[in-house]
């Protein structure tokens, strides 16, 4: 295999053309130039990936052990539903470029067709090219982006022709496109992340032509669009988070509809949308749009318990386990771990992670249903209304919470790592406390020891080692806990009692309220009043003037 | 984030009294506030004190004003700023119901601490320590319910403690003469500035000669000073200041201190005494 850099964009795969053994493939350098159509087998390799997993490493400190679990973030399993998959795109991708042959005449008056589309700002329909898609439906979580991601790793994304048959060409040819739909669902930040998607792949500066020129409506942008798509022969073009859509500007959702249609009709390019069942209407209006053309649709509903891919699923993973004391699967953590996720993948891999963690952090170091029960209440509390939704079977419910974002794993780990140092701190501030405690009593015992030496009563030494004690808990020394408790015993501390025999009756009538108060009344300022009362000292003041003052 | 946190909570009223704020004197004290614990409405400022030989905190212009004067007074020998009211809590019995609602959070229940600004500590001719108390502010700010009520807890404090307390407002104060003590203040203490007494008795003898006999202004003194002693420039005026803030020479503190002026009107004083006394109000 061999690799060319573009200026300013990423590594090209040299195109290298193989025979094909479907005659329909034949003689099209764009199909010749892809990797072979894979076997089962061979997508069951391509796509699997299992975390590095030693036995030893169950011995490893515990703070260690967090990271490898993280490992099973990146745990994918294949299933049957993936080989489907992976054959639909294949596909997709292959019956896309049949009509698009760049040493067919038909080739180049597309691309004149897509100038005069570009002159004119409109795109003609041109409806003897059958177009391809698919959509994809599925519950947030079940690995719908994370499948078709893996699934496209398999195909270089662009080929680099410079000679097909002694003929000599210069041509790109980017394979697949993913784009996400804009969270405003509008249809100019589409196709922004359009351009900036291929001036990334190929080192163009469409973003900065057509992007940012705001002369140029969304409307007048699509003919561009569909030339530059024709131009470096797109593949297949993959957009994701199409539910963002639904909650577009009015208008959006239509015309971004109406877009892909176009798209698809007039260059024959295959479009995977992507979404949550919160754009099942928008699905049923695009299959409306697009009747006619025989179109496949995948929805990717959560595992059922009995289903073999669950069985797969749960088996493959409980491999990895990284605590001491590794358990069977028996049916009742299987029961558990189902009934927790719903059979949902993330939330199973996540709760799966969870587990280890606490049965670390808690020492039991094995995984128990206990343990796996007490995780989901602390943890899931987010999805848990989606994940009820899902378990009353309501599927206008699960369409409500189509876009929840599965827990958070970072905080997990985090709390239940401080809930191990917590652990560690409060044994030993108990221990110090204690010590404290000891040390405290033995100060009284000898202050009382001292003071009955001086010849103070052993009653009255106690009572008032503990008096002084509690009231300057500030004295920690001996010595100045038996000279104040011994100046008590001779009177010299003055009790409160002694200041208040002499406390001066409260002057109600000097109440600073009722002087400013007063002084208002009388047209007075605040400051006057007080300064008539006397409050305002003038020490150090101008008036005296000289030093005496 | 915010440097200041407003918020009254126990956690905070513990870490100040442990420590140690609000207790001890002289050199000892320690602020309740400092200039990084609460957020000034002025300009902060922090000085080395003749007094107590420590570094003061002032949050406005006021009070570090207020706080010259104080310093230039000889009767005072002890100011002990933003000082709190700790034992308030034990006389309750002094306050009725509105003003004792001022003294706890209202929303965590944790006590407000109540300071006075300036607790200060003067000693009379006969040797005897008094203490008073002062609280600075603006004089608009008297005309706001809540620093009235504020107040009139402070005032009950101290008049149950017996201890003499007054309000000061900027008008109380005496710009110039604290302007002209904050510019001779750091002069007291030759050492910080490298200089040991007994080594520079000689030229300091020579620069009260020089402006009992001078003919000219001040500046004329300390320049032939400059340029016939030292040889460094700057050290004249360093002498003039440590001799006003060491009061061995006197100058009009109420007008402006201008070099420009004859030499005539400096004043040497023999003996020093106790000539500027605090007069107490309140």
């Amino acid at each position: 295999m061999e690799w060319i850099k573009i200026p300013n964009g990423t590594l090209a795969q040299v195109a290298q053309y193989s025979q094909q053994i479907v005659s329909q493939y034949e003689g099209n350098m764009l199909i010749e130039a892809l990797p072979p159509i894979m076997s089962k087998e061979e997508v069951v390799q391509a796509l699997s990936s299992y975390p590095h997993f030693d036995v030893e490493e169950r011995y490893a400190d515990s703070h260690y052990r967090f990271h490898m679990i993280q490992q099973l973030l990146g745990y994918f399993q294949v299933m049957p539903l993936h080989i489907d998959l992976e054959n639909r795109i294949s596909r997709l991708i292959r019956q896309g470029y049949v009509n698009r042959n760049p040493i067919q005449p038909n080739y180049a008056s597309q691309m004149v067709q897509g100038y005069a589309d570009i002159q004119r700002g409109q795109i003609r329909q041109n409806i003897q090219i059958s177009s391809s898609g698919l959509t994809i439906v599925g519950v947030s979580g079940m690995g719908k982006s994370t499948a078709i991601n893996r699934i496209l790793s398999t195909i270089p994304q662009i080929i680099s022709h410079s000679e097909y048959n002694g003929v000599e060409l210069s041509a790109y040819e980017v394979v697949f496109l993913r784009l996400e739909c804009p969270p405003d669902g509008s249809i100019r930040g589409l196709i922004n992340n359009f351009f900036v998607e291929l001036d990334q792949l190929l080192g163009t500066n469409y973003m900065d032509r057509f992007g940012k020129n705001t002369k140029l409506s969304a409307a007048s942008l699509m003919p561009i669009v569909a030339q530059i798509a024709r131009g470096c022969n797109l593949g297949l073009l993959c957009v994701d988070e199409i539910q963002n859509l639904s909650v577009a500007k009015s208008g959006g959702a239509e015309k971004m509809l109406s877009f892909f249609v176009t798209l698809s009709n007039s260059i024959g390019l295959p479009t995977i949308l992507i979404g949550t069942p919160t754009a099942q209407s928008l699905f049923s209006d695009f299959r409306i749009a697009r009747r006619g053309s025989g179109q496949g649709d995948v929805a990717w509903l959560p595992m059922k318990k009995s289903e073999p891919s669950w069985r797969l699923f749960i088996e493959g993973i409980w491999d990895h386990q990284w605590v001491r004391n590794p358990t069977e699967l028996t049916t009742e953590l299987n029961d558990t771990i189902y009934e927790a996720s719903c059979g949902i993948t993330d939330i199973a891999v996540k709760i799966f992670m969870f587990s280890q963690i606490r049965a670390i952090t808690s020492g039991t170091e094995t995984i128990t249903p206990q343990i796996i029960k007490g995780v989901v209440k602390d943890s899931l509390k987010l999805v848990e209304p989606m994940l009820n939704a899902l378990r009353s079977g309501n599927l206008n419910g699960i369409a409500r919470f189509g876009d929840i974002n599965i827990a958070p794993i970072d905080g997990f780990i985090a709390a239940e790592q401080s809930k191990l140092d917590l652990g560690n701190l409060l044994q030993t501030f108990q221990k110090t406390q204690k010590e404290q405690q000891v040390q405290a009593e033995r100060l009284k015992q000898d202050a009382v020891v001292r003071l009955t030496l001086l010849g103070v009563p052993e009653k009255e030494a106690k009572h008032n080692v503990s008096k002084i004690t509690s009231d300057m808990p500030q004295i920690q020394n001996i010595q100045e806990v038996v000279q104040e408790a011994y100046k008590l015993h001779l009177g010299l501390i003055e009790d409160k009692q002694a200041t208040s025999k002499t406390q001066p009756q409260i002057d109600d009538e000097r109440d600073l309220r009722k002087l400013v108060k007063a002084g208002k009344e009388n047209g007075f300022t605040a400051y006057q009043a007080l300064k008539d009362a006397g409050y305002i000292a003038s020490d150090f003041s101008i008036d005296t003037g000289s030093e005496l003052g | 984030m915010s440097k200041f946190n407003y918020d009254a909570s126990d956690a905070k009223l513990q870490r100040f009294i442990k420590e140690g704020r609000g207790q001890g004197r002289g050199a000892e004290y320690q602020p309740w506030l400092n200039v990084h614990s609460i957020a000034s409405r002025g300009r902060v400022s922090r000085v080395s004190g003749w007094k107590t030989g420590r570094v003061h905190h002032f949050l406005s212009d006021n009070e570090t004003r207020y706080f010259y004067l104080c310093e230039w007074s000889d009767a005072v020998i002890d100011i002990r700023e933003h000082y709190p009211l700790m034992d308030l809590y034990e006389m309750t019995d002094i306050l009725d119901d509105d003003l004792a609602k001022k003294l706890m959070d209202r929303k965590t229940g944790t006590p407000h601490i109540l300071t006075s600004t300036f607790l200060i500590t003067v000693k009379n001719d006969e040797g005897q320590e008094r203490h008073f108390a002062r609280n600075i502010k603006e004089a608009r700010d008297f005309e706001k319910n809540s620093v009235i009520e504020r107040y009139e807890v402070i005032r009950r404090y101290w008049h149950k403690k017996g201890i003499p307390w007054g309000l000061v407002s900027s008008s109380e104060i005496n710009a110039v003469r604290a302007k002209n003590i904050e510019w001779l203040h750091a002069a007291r203490r030759l050492s910080d500035w490298g200089y040991s007494d007994q080594q520079i008795a000689g030229e300091i003898r020579f620069l009260m000669e020089l402006l009992i006999g001078g003919q000219g202004s001040i500046k004329n003194a300390i320049e032939r000073f400059d340029s016939q002693v030292s040889g460094e420039q700057g050290k004249g005026l360093l002498m003039l200041k440590h001799l006003l803030a060491a009061k061995q020479i006197k100058i009009d503190m109420d007008k402006p201190i201008d070099l420009n002026h004859s030499a005539k009107s400096i004043e040497i004083v023999d003996n020093k005494g106790s000539d500027t006394v605090a007069k107490i109000s309140g």
